[in-house]
């Protein structure tokens, strides 16, 4: 009966969890397409914020489920059926309840019902107040459907809800050119990447049978190239979202967004999104070694970039982004190494300090007022290698130049489109019989 | 009359029933959407015929009729098209004589000749490179033209896979199919980058999706149904969504393939919401049938030709940037006077009559999926 009756507030509570901050985004986008003036920033706020608090309580629910207050305790997989079942292929529609994806689910649904909770003062009388907090709940939804996806294609779902919201939320202020600018960069560097998530969907799907993650736990059966290459594919979707090096450029653009936007996204839950994909794939990283040392490299590489740039940025968001990315660098190393629960925690810790930071980050100008810049002094390197230290500060304030880098390495793509647009022409100018 | 309605459950179990009325009422929606929208009460004499022929090629049990149908419906558009672009009419004309070899064949019990016959059909009212010439130029020169031929879409692809689609030629021939698909898909999905207007991003996106519907076709060749019939759904509804919308913005601000950038957002924001959902859902949105459609068909590509499917991602992830970009271009930026007004009444209806279908495929895609499978199978 226990058993049952924790199965039951299991399968609920995850519905409630993602379904409760979708509903209120779709209900007043839907209303404010009908009539834009129907509702004031007050009931928009109060409405998305509850169905941010319910969402909160549903996850807390699933949390003292999976301990075992309604019985037995709740874990594994929580099944809904399928989206769509056509021959032997299936979309399970499956959730997938242990320590990560509570932690990962409780952590990014209390911390967006704090944003919203800071926005509605915050944000008040804004230009958009109300497609903000449209966005948020579309966000909130897809980061818990990311926190409790039992499988890929379901994960994918949330990790592309996830990438829309973000861009969206960068081209908040969309009446300026650069944040849209912005925007649309951080946007490809995201669809980019997702096609290393998309590619492993399917080859998980060809290669276990299913895309759930409980069936990764038989990667140690795969021949080493298969399994370095699915690892591999998955640490490039990673890269791209968690803006690892070399796609880290698009982190400082993403500032152009709201304060608000800015905590939720590149210092608590989006930023770390690539890594909790990263945990949950942990065991074919285990049979991996190559791709895990890549990790490492990767993620040493940025923490040490990112430390570098964040000393020499005069914004400060700038920095806290920098600062954040550097540890965000750490914990992927952490990963890497197959330390996952330093990582777990390590994740936790660093995604509330930053929220925090980047919360507080307009008051930085009036805390500097009242007491002043702290001097850092001379750092070791500038004091023993004067030349070498002149360097690092020239490519740290120049940020590796990663954009022109990025740019520089699209650019035959863009040569080749230009090459088939003229093609098409003459194609179409050869085969047509229509008058100019 | 009793044995008559005794009949009437099993014709709905094993989807005989089902599935083809959804395919027409999907159609038939999509081929009126645009007369709605733009309030035209004269002129249906084309869609009146276009959606009779339709409903007879779903209709009818005999393969002939059905291709015979199909091809009609191609001369009509075909008829049409002769005053707006040659090359689109001859294209089309093309198509339905194929249709019609096609239908001679099926009535002398050649069904492979037929196979090929539909096969040669669809790769040029999808546009595949190199015989994209008529599709492209119906963009630019009638988009109202390439909304009906988008429309007519679905139920060709029905009737292909419903009479000959189980012949052992189209095995044999799915991996070329889809090799010729994903290469189409994936040139114009770089094509549609460096397209500088939202004219040129619509017909890169309308023959990138022409390239992706030919290689669903082919993989239906291996017996991937579902994925061909779900991807010309979407297809239809989000490109002709996002044409109706840029027809919509045509008629307030001037000529699209002169549109120059800035901030239109302010002045129309549901147009612009409407432009983004159209534009989101054909690159596989989660929440719309776009984001079904194309897990489907990977998978279906997968089975049959690995760089294919690598193809298509890619290009459906080209596109998505492209499509940004031209969004951004034409409705964000320094705001823009403009006195025009947002979307109608009529043109708001079809929005959310369209959007509804794209979620509805997208929430609960058994509901036609498993009747067409039931059927086909």
């Amino acid at each position: 009966m226990g058993e049952l009756t924790a199965a039951l507030v299991l399968r609920w509570s995850i519905v409630v969890a993602i379904a409760a901050p979708l509903s209120t985004a779709i209900g007043i986008g839907l209303l404010l397409m009908g009539r834009a003036h129907w509702m004031g920033e007050r009931a928009v706020s109060r409405i998305v914020t509850v169905g941010l608090q319910v969402s909160v309580l549903a996850s807390l629910t699933a949390l003292v489920t999976h301990f075992g207050f309604f019985g037995a305790p709740a874990t594994g997989n929580v099944e809904y059926g399928d989206w769509l079942s056509v021959g032997d292929y299936a979309v399970p529609v499956v959730a997938l309840v242990d320590g990560l994806s509570l932690a990962f689910s409780l952590l990014a649904a209390a911390l967006t019902a704090l944003v919203a909770r800071f926005s509605r003062t915050y944000l008040h009388k804004e230009a958009g107040f109300a497609r903000f907090y449209v966005l948020l709940g579309m966000f909130a939804a897809g980061s818990q459907l990311v926190a409790f996806a039992g499988a890929l294609d379901v994960f994918f779902a949330g990790w592309e809800l996830i990438g829309i919201s973000s861009a969206l939320f960068i081209g908040f202020f969309h009446e300026r050119e650069e944040p849209v600018r912005s925007s649309v960069r951080a946007f490809a560097t995201y669809r980019l990447c997702d096609v290393g998530l998309l590619v492993a969907t399917v080859t998980t799907h060809e290669v276990f049978g299913s895309t759930r993650f409980s069936a990764l736990a038989a990667s140690g059966t795969l021949p080493p190239l298969e399994s370095a290459t699915l690892a591999g594919l998955f640490l490039l979707s990673a890269m791209g979202k968690s803006a690892q090096l070399p796609f880290s450029g698009w982190l400082p653009r993403a500032m152009e967004g709201p304060t608000p936007s800015s905590a939720l996204f590149y210092g608590a839950v989006s930023i770390h999104a690539g890594l909790y994909l990263m945990l949950r794939v942990a065991p074919v990283l285990d049979v991996a070694p190559v791709i895990a040392a890549v990790g490492v490299v990767v993620g040493v590489a940025t923490a040490v970039y990112a430390a570098a740039v964040a000393r020499v940025h005069t914004d400060a968001k700038g920095a806290l982004a920098h600062a954040t990315l550097s540890q965000i660098g750490l914990i992927l190393a952490e990963i890497s190494l197959g330390l996952t629960r330093l990582a777990l925690a390590h994740l936790v810790c660093h995604a509330l300090l930053r929220a925090y930071q980047y919360l507080r980050a307009p008051n930085m100008i009036h805390d500097v007022h009242q007491h002043g810049h702290l001097d850092h002094g001379q750092t070791l390197l500038a004091r023993f290698a004067p030349r070498i230290a002149a360097r690092v500060y020239a490519a740290s304030v120049h940020r590796l130049r990663l954009d022109e880098r990025i740019d520089g390495a699209v650019a035959p793509v863009l040569q080749l489109a230009r090459g088939l647009s003229r093609l098409d022409e003459r194609v179409s100018g050869i085969t047509s019989a229509d008058r100019p | 009359m009793n044995a008559l309605l005794q009949q009437v459950p099993a014709l709905f179990s094993d989807g005989s029933i089902a599935a083809p009325a959804l395919i027409i009422a999907c159609a038939l929606t999509l081929l009126f959407a645009p007369h709605v929208a733009s309030r035209r009460t004269t002129g249906w004499v084309g869609e009146i015929a276009l959606a009779l022929l339709m409903t007879a090629s779903l209709a009818t049990s005999s393969g002939a009729v059905s291709f015979g149908a199909t091809g009609a419906t191609a001369f009509v558009i075909a008829i049409e098209a002769l005053r707006h672009s040659r090359t689109a009419s001859i294209t089309l004309g093309l198509a339905g004589a194929a249709l019609f070899v096609a239908s001679a064949a099926m009535a002398m019990g050649q069904p492979s000749v037929a196979f090929v016959a539909s096969i040669v059909s669809f790769a040029m009212r999808t546009g595949v490179f190199p015989l994209h010439g008529g599709i492209g130029s119906l963009t630019h020169r009638s988009l109202k033209l390439q909304l009906q031929q988008l429309a007519t879409l679905p139920t060709s692809v029905f009737v292909h896979l419903r009479f000959v689609d189980h012949e052992a030629i189209a095995s044999d021939m799915a991996p070329l199919v889809v090799l010729v698909g994903a290469a189409s898909a994936l040139s114009f999905g770089l094509i549609s980058l460096v397209q500088p207007t939202l004219h040129g991003l619509l017909r890169a996106s309308v023959l990138m999706h022409g390239g992706m519907l030919f290689a669903a076709v082919g993989a239906a060749g291996r017996g991937q149904h579902a994925a061909a019939l779900l991807v010309s759904i979407t297809l239809g509804l989000a490109m002709s969504g996002f044409g109706i919308m840029l027809a919509a913005l045509e008629e307030r601000v001037g000529p699209l393939a002169q549109l120059a950038p800035g901030g239109r957002a302010r002045a129309f924001p549901r147009l612009a919401i409407g432009v983004a959902v159209f534009g989101g859902a054909a690159v596989g949105m989660p929440g719309t049938s776009g984001f079904i459609a194309d897990d489907l068909l990977l998978h279906a590509l997968w089975l049959t030709s690995v760089p294919s499917a690598i193809a298509m991602i890619l290009a459906s992830a080209l596109l998505a940037v492209a499509t940004l970009r031209s969004f951004a271009s034409a409705f964000l930026g320094t705001p823009l006077r403009l006195l025009a007004p947002d979307l109608n009444g009529s043109e708001r209806l079809v929005l959310v009559v369209l959007v509804s279908w794209l979620i509805v495929l997208g929430v609960v895609p058994g509901v036609l999926v498993d009747p067409a499978t039931r059927l086909l199978r």
